[in-house]
């Protein structure tokens, strides 16, 4: 039993390894994959529709552009993207999580409540509104979508791991001590705080990937000469019937990315806390 | 040890009663707050930011005395507070107002398009179940296994992918190329005959997806109620495994897990909005998308706050169930 246990242990951290080699190879691919395109990602051609061959790998889109291409240019564009909103989520929701567990009272009582509101929308819901409501070009009202819909997630685990930090011992020792609120709460609390911030935002990282394609693909995401993957998706969507591998090639690169940094979060939950091991957050 | 067991003493069942009632009242008090919050911050958000709605309907065209008259129309040239004033008013008597380009009342459209959506979610969510429940408890079970590690991986497949690829690949595969099922459409209310080809689609894809998550909440509660001394107890008094999975340790498991239900339910909602797009079905998704697109304040208005409720009474019904199904949650 307990050579078999170990022998899981191993293959979970196996998994998660295989999950940070292939998050490693997500981020050299955004870094380096535009350099490596054969075409521009938005480069047209006369070959319009071209299914996948040794000129084209992925074949080619209604405009003739090379899919390949618009997926290893986007790839920097959709991680940037992710990562910009993951920051923000995580930077304002650990705030708040933070705030709500610290404060008492009234105070406490509203950021709680402001949570449960925010959570009662489904988040692809709340970016839905978001995005029609700030009515600015280019990619700011993506970016406000996507983060405003996982902050209030972000701030109630936040908000969990809190507390029990607040009972301990080194806490109360502080309080004695005399230090101010921002001292403990930015010295003590917040460094105690690393571990679940890393395991979320590698947890949201597949999330932010998901919700900007699934925006772009009800064509309120990404403007349409911003590459996004999800953006090729859904400009491939007219084409299912003719030329699928528009859809399913950047779609599986949607999935390898998610699976990536889901593999890579799950290990990394393992790594600081062994205790919640499989108990994933929700998304949506 | 009784309370363990999912029994509870019945001298002390009217004052756990009493508790129930003051705790649902409670409740539901704080749902109401909670929805009369969206609404209130929708209809500030929807019209402090910028961006008129009657300019936005009309077009880049549109002459200034068109949208002056739109505007008043539409009552969106009174003051704010008198604003929210009438729509509050309105909206205890159940008006949500008029949709505005359809001239057609919110009610009747979120009343007619809901009944789909409803039928997709639950009808998903029970799919997600079936396929969740035996797969977590198989992976708990044979934990470490091969069986296990299948499992899992097929759920971390499931959860990397977005649920409008999965609807489009699959309506794809079926409908198109296939031609097994409609591309498009709703199943008719009063013809049964309808629901198959209608809902077999979308729901698959919303079972499988959220099947994905619920699995891997199933197999660790699984896992935790395996390890408790009471299943070593029941183990050593020679119980079937059979016995032990079903009468011990799923009984206790049954709390977590209608909280799964609860969530697998708020999840569902949510694929729904993407997967009607997805399947052109009618649905509140797909009604809220398109009023998003042409700023139907009312509309939006209307489906966020028949969504949030339905979350909010989602939420309610599973901490109710909770205090009904585990006695020690009751009595703390």
């Amino acid at each position: 039993m307990i050579e078999k246990i170990g022998r899981w242990k191993l293959f979970r951290s196996r998994l998660a390894v295989c999950g940070a080699i292939m998050s490693l190879l997500v981020v050299i691919l955004s870094l380096v994959g535009p350099l490596l395109a054969p075409y521009g990602p938005s480069e047209f051609s006369s070959q319009l529709l071209r299914p996948p061959s040794s000129n084209h790998y992925f074949g080619t889109d209604g405009h003739g552009r090379d899919v390949f291409s618009r997926i290893l240019g986007g790839s920097r564009i959709t991680l940037v993207l992710s990562l910009t909103t993951v920051f923000i989520s995580g930077l304002i929701g650990t705030f708040w999580g933070l705030f709500a567990a610290y404060t008492k009272g009234a105070a406490s009582m509203l950021l709680n409540r402001s949570m449960d509101v925010f959570m009662s929308f489904p988040a692809i819901m709340l970016a839905l509104f978001v995005v029609a409501l700030v009515r600015t070009e280019g990619s700011l009202p993506l970016i406000i979508a996507i983060s405003l819909a996982y902050i209030p997630r972000f701030a109630r685990v936040i908000y969990g791991s809190t507390l029990p930090i607040l009972e301990e011992d080194f806490i109360l020792a502080e309080k004695a001590l005399g230090a101010g609120h921002l001292r403990i709460l930015l010295g003590h609390v917040l460094p105690n705080l690393a571990a679940p911030i890393t395991v979320l935002m590698s947890i949201y990282m597949p999330y932010s990937i998901m919700l900007e394609s699934t925006l772009s693909f009800l064509g309120l995401g990404a403007p349409p000469d911003v590459p996004t993957w999800g953006r090729i998706i859904s400009d491939g969507k007219a084409y299912m019937k003719v030329a699928p591998w528009l859809t399913i090639f950047p779609g599986v690169t949607i999935i390898f990315a998610a699976l990536a940094f889901n593999l890579l979060g799950d290990g990394l939950r393992d790594v600081f806390d062994p205790r919640s091991k499989g108990r994933l957050l929700s998304g949506s | 040890m009784i309370s363990a067991l999912g029994l509870s003493n019945p001298d002390e069942n009217w004052v756990s009663e009493a508790f129930l009632i003051s705790y649902l009242i409670r409740r539901i008090v704080s749902g109401l707050i909670t929805i009369f919050a969206i609404v209130t911050l929708v209809f500030f958000a929807l019209r402090l930011l910028p961006g008129d709605p009657a300019e936005v309907w009309l077009g880049d065209y549109a002459t200034q005395e068109l949208i002056e008259s739109t505007r008043a129309k539409w009552g969106l040239d009174k003051p704010l507070w008198g604003q929210y004033a009438t729509y509050m008013d309105h909206l205890v008597r159940g008006d949500l107002g008029d949709s505005l380009p359809m001239k057609v009342s919110v009610a009747e459209l979120l009343s007619r398009h809901f009944p789909f959506t409803l039928r997709l979610v639950l009808i998903g969510t029970v799919l997600s179940i079936l396929i969740a429940l035996p797969a977590g408890i198989a992976a708990a079970v044979r934990q470490n296994s091969f069986t296990d590690l299948l499992i899992m991986l097929s759920s971390f497949f499931f959860i990397s992918m977005p649920s409008f690829w999965l609807g489009l690949i699959i309506l794809f595969t079926f409908s198109l190329r296939l031609g097994w099922f409609p591309t498009m459409g709703g199943e008719q209310g009063g013809n049964w005959m309808s629901y198959v080809p209608h809902l077999t689609l979308p729901s698959l894809c919303i079972g499988i997806r959220e099947a994905g998550l619920i699995s891997r909440m199933v197999r660790s509660t699984m896992i935790d109620t395996l390890s408790k001394d009471y299943i070593d107890v029941a183990r050593s008094k020679g119980l079937s495994e059979w016995s032990i999975l079903y009468k011990h340790a799923l009984r206790n498991a049954l709390a977590p897990i209608v909280s799964l239900v609860g969530m697998s339910l708020a999840l569902s909602l949510a694929g729904a909005i993407v997967l009607e797009v997805v399947f052109s079905r009618p649905g509140l998704g797909r009604l809220y998308v398109n009023a998003v697109a042409v700023r139907d304040y009312p509309l939006i208005q209307g489906c966020i706050l028949v969504m949030a409720a339905s979350v909010v009474v989602i939420n309610m019904l599973v901490d109710v169930s909770y205090g009904i199904i585990d006695p020690r949650i009751r009595h703390q």
